[in-house]
């Protein structure tokens, strides 16, 4: 068991793919649930509950479509390599390390896809856990959850900017005026009644 | 009884191998296996997918058939030994 989480980490830092998957889809799910967050706070008609059964549907749904869509997806990638591969080797690479490896490679992609924004979620999530537990008062379930997710789409932006050797500040802000977009849009909407 | 058989010292392989893992991991493989001391790999070709590779390898007693399993099992093939020197 050891050795596969050692294998599924060493897969992950090697193939800069997951990595990828990882921050598209943690996004994907940031801004998702930040919907759900903004309609909530403006329509001023939910509760606890229904705030964390839309946003674990969404989560569940994402979790769903990320692993199979990125499995699909790499599946089909990765056969079409392996078989020009064994073009150009006039050899069948079955039973090898490099088929063994690919078919790791695929679970650990599809894994990283349904996980990423399925956890994302369930982070931004939690203070209306703690507010149905009346442990904090709905208005501040709300604050924090917006401070998490302005943390969270901060830290990707700065992740992506570190990748790119460029300003992690600047583009750790960008990603934060993304996550406001979706709250303007959604206001104005609210606000001439669309929604 | 029959007689144990010299040891090969020196065997230079020409292999067909994908892109990865690379002539240091190769290297790497090669040189784990039992009774082999030194691995020396020049690239003399490359493509879009493979590298066509010359190693060289050495030891107290070379095992042609370990090292054919072990670097096939990497997805490399061998196409011919080139040279080969043996002795007690």
């Amino acid at each position: 068991m050891q050795r596969l989480f050692l294998n599924f980490f060493k897969i992950i830092k090697e193939e800069k793919i997951a990595r990828r998957y990882f921050i598209m889809n943690s996004f994907d799910g940031i801004l998702s649930v930040l919907g759900i967050l903004f309609a909530a706070f403006f329509s001023s008609k939910f509760s606890s509950n229904l705030i964390i059964i839309s946003g674990i549907g969404v989560g569940i749904a994402m979790f769903v479509s990320g692993i199979y869509g990125a499995y699909v997806t790499e599946r089909a990638e990765r056969k079409k390599d392996l078989i020009a591969l064994e073009k150009h080797l006039i050899k069948k690479l079955d039973g090898t390390r490099i088929k063994k490896r690919q078919k790791a490679l695929i679970f650990a992609i599809a894994l990283i896809d349904g996980i990423a924004p399925l956890f994302n979620i369930l982070v931004i999530l939690f203070p209306f856990f703690l507010s149905r537990a009346n442990i904090i008062p709905f208005f501040y379930a709300f604050i924090f959850s917006f401070i998490i997710t302005a943390i969270a789409l901060f830290s990707l932006g700065f992740f992506l900017a570190k990748i790119a050797k460029e300003n992690v500040l600047l583009n750790g802000l960008k990603a934060i005026v993304a996550g406001i977009a979706i709250g303007l849009i959604i206001f104005l909407f609210e606000k001439i009644k669309i929604i | 009884m029959g007689k144990k058989k010299p040891p090969v010292k020196v065997i230079v392989l020409d292999i067909l191998k994908p892109h990865k893992p690379d002539i240091i991991e190769l290297s790497r493989v090669i040189c784990g296996i039992k009774g082999i001391s030194k691995v020396t790999i020049n690239v003399y070709a490359t493509d879009e997918k493979t590298e066509s590779i010359k190693a060289t390898i050495e030891g107290s007693d070379v095992n042609f058939e370990k090292i054919k399993k072990d670097i096939e099992d990497y997805g490399a093939v061998i196409h011919s030994i080139d040279n080969v020197r043996t002795g007690k």
